[in-house]
């Protein structure tokens, strides 16, 4: 182990690093006729995981989310092709049509530097779509992108590329399956001028919503052009050990975020969503609203952190993360984070962590109404402010069935 | 209907109510008045089983069942209203289905039928227009944003819908201009009943005016200190609550 990398690198989860190596040369020996700048990202990839390894929690990202349950095992990749979605071309139909296209898409994606799962990913990528929507088109529909879960011990790494062209206005809903094994999701977002673009993201299939699954990791970045809007919504009801990471770069004047998640967690689950807002240029607005339900004895993570550079003039700006503990044994961890370089910018950011309203719920029981009821009237009034701004035609019934665990839960 | 013996009732382990006596008869109304800390509120609470006032002595009789015993939700449905003093902001629970859950739940109790959508929306402008507010009152959450009066207005609606045997008014008075106090007054008369009584508890008089009382009883100190009829409460509007501290001192120095 090297010095310059000795806290980067967990002693405990170097024992697989072996076995991606090799899971990688044979993926790629399978692959050897792609083209050639895809063989060439695979391969620094793997060296580059292979070097740094699983994250530690000594690393600051990494703190209250140890991905041991991940990184002990040999996890096999699950190999596959994504099917043919209207409105979303499969990746392996778009390097045979358009290759030359496709490499300089990946251009303009972020290199995945030091980030372990996005490394991994690139080093097996292979799988998963690219949605363009055409300049001025108007999708009124959600293109749904449906991603099986992984069997326990396999592994899958999903890529999403999604492209709004100007003018153009769409929602994606990208859902992520349970299951027992590890789901590595990365999903690169390009919202251009006057582009508009809704987001969802759904954790929340229902065998897990029992406890049952799984390893969920995610890794998106969005960049959004001038007066473009992109509005994400992360629900998360599943999974025992859920990392989203979402960074968004506000590129250009007059554009727009909106950071929404609802996060539940009962049992014994771990579900930590990181954010960084980049305000790089002025006159751009973000805000950010996440809200964590955590019952039993689940675990939360919250982290925001808002960029305004210099030159990010009247930038405004709000992040906010409240959280409802109902469990005994629950806990949330949270850090809303501003760093300001600009003078003239309106910025807030705050996080609450609260139990539930016994003034209201007494209030609820005097009129009736049973104690479960109330508990649990006062727990979906919480999260409907997340749920009821989910665009149109994405339907919210997974969520709803998530909820219903962790008031069975909160109630009993 | 409700028969209240020696009660005494404590919230976070200070005693308040220090043994209260008190009959309440079908279709009577008592109105409870006395100074600020007096155990007023204390006794809406232990009457209507809120969790942080705990009755340590005594009983409560409530058409002949021990209340004592009896979750808020039950003395609810079996016809025990409380009017808050400080009625509570619910965002994201709208007011109509809040009561119209509340409306069956009360109802189920009874072996009545649930109401329907449709029905429980024509029963709810009825008794909307009975305390004078807009029936777009139902879209919101429950009392989210209302204005004192319009919450208080809220209560009585509810206090309408629910058609409880004993009502407790807790302090309804205050913060209400008069047109508000008359307007609460309308809705509150309206469910006089010889079968319905009422227990009004307010620190001033004028809601009195309004809605005349069988009988006052004056507390201090977690006791009922006095009780007469309708004229011991303007009595208590023109000497104040001073002589019941002179009392009380007195009372100490013998």
């Amino acid at each position: 182990m090297s010095g310059k990398n000795a806290g980067r690198v967990n002693p405990v989860y170097t024992a697989q690093l072996g076995h991606y190596r090799d899971a990688q040369a044979a993926f790629a020996s399978e692959r050897s006729g792609d083209p050639e700048w895809l063989v060439g990202l695979r391969a620094n990839a793997i060296d580059r995981f292979a070097e740094i390894g699983f994250p530690s929690t000594r690393l600051e990202e990494w703190k209250y989310t140890n991905v041991a349950p991940i990184a002990k095992d040999a996890l096999v990749l699950r190999d596959g092709d994504a099917p043919e979605i209207e409105g979303a071309e499969s990746l392996s139909s778009a390097i045979a049509r358009d290759p030359e296209a496709l490499r300089a898409r990946f251009a303009r994606c972020p290199a995945s530097k030091d980030r372990a799962f996005a490394l991994l990913n690139d080093a097996f990528l292979a799988n998963g779509w690219w949605v363009s929507v055409p300049t001025n088109a108007d999708v009124g529909a959600p293109i749904h992108l449906r991603i099986d879960g992984a069997a326990a011990g396999e592994v899958l790494h999903p890529r999403v590329l999604v492209d709004v062209a100007p003018g153009a206005r769409a929602t994606v809903v990208i859902e992520l399956e349970g299951g027992p094994g590890l789901t590595n999701l990365v999903a690169d977002i390009e919202v251009a001028a006057n582009a508009s673009l809704d987001l969802v993201l759904l954790q929340a299939s229902e065998g897990d919503a029992r406890g049952e699954a799984g390893f969920q990791v995610s890794t998106a970045s969005a960049r959004v052009a001038r007066d473009g809007r992109f509005r994400s919504h992360t629900l998360t009801t599943s999974g025992t050990l859920v990392r989203n990471d979402l960074d968004v770069l506000l590129a250009e004047e007059g554009a727009d975020c909106e950071l929404r998640g609802l996060f539940l967690g009962s049992g014994s689950r771990l579900i930590d969503n990181h954010s960084a807002v980049d305000h790089a240029v002025p006159h751009c607005n973000s805000r950010e609203l996440y809200k964590g339900i955590l019952g039993g004895r689940s675990k939360g993570i919250f982290r925001g952190r808002v960029l305004v550079r210099p030159d990010a003039q009247k930038t405004d700006a709000t992040q906010s993360n409240p959280n409802l503990l109902l469990g005994e044994g629950a806990e949330i961890d949270t850090k809303p984070q501003l760093e300001i370089y600009a003078d003239d910018v309106k910025c807030s950011h705050g996080a609450t962590v609260g139990q539930l309203d016994e003034d209201a719920v007494f209030y609820l029981r005097s009129r009736g109404i049973g104690v479960a009821e109330a508990r649990a009237l006062m727990i979906l009034a919480f999260a409907n402010e997340i749920l009821d701004a989910l665009p149109e035609g994405v339907a919210s019934d997974a969520v709803a069935k998530g909820l219903q665990a962790v008031l069975e839960e909160a109630t009993s | 209907m409700l028969v209240i013996k020696n009660l005494h009732a404590s919230t976070g382990g200070t005693p308040i109510l220090k043994g209260i006596d008190l009959e309440i008869a079908p279709g009577e109304i008592h109105a409870v008045m006395g100074p600020n800390g007096s155990g007023k509120s204390t006794l809406a609470n232990a009457l209507s089983g809120r969790p942080t006032t705990e009755i340590t002595e005594g009983s409560v009789l409530f058409e002949g069942k021990d209340l004592t015993e009896m979750e808020p939700e039950i003395r609810a449905r079996e016809g025990i209203f409380l009017a808050f003093q400080y009625p509570v902001e619910i965002p994201g629970v709208g007011n109509n289905y809040f009561l119209k859950a509340s409306v069956n739940a009360v109802r189920e109790h009874r072996g009545q039928p649930p109401l329907d959508a449709m029905d429980f929306l024509t029963l709810a402008r009825e008794k909307l227009k009975l305390v004078n507010m807009p029936n777009e009152l139902m879209n919101r959450p429950i009392n989210a944003g209302f204005s004192g009066g319009e919450k208080k207005r809220n209560e009585i609606l509810q206090m309408l819908l629910l058609e409880p045997k004993l009502c407790i008014l807790d302090e309804t008075d205050s913060g209400l201009d008069i047109d508000a106090l008359r307007e609460v007054a309308v809705g509150v008369n309206a469910l006089r009943s010889p079968d319905r009584s009422m227990l009004i508890i307010t620190h001033y008089q004028r809601l009195l005016d309004y809605i005349v009382p069988d009988q006052v009883h004056v507390l201090s100190d977690g006791k009922i200190v006095r009780s007469g009829g309708k004229e011991l409460a303007r009595e208590l509007e023109e000497t104040g609550y001073g002589w019941i501290e002179q009392q009380a001192a007195s009372g100490a120095s013998k």
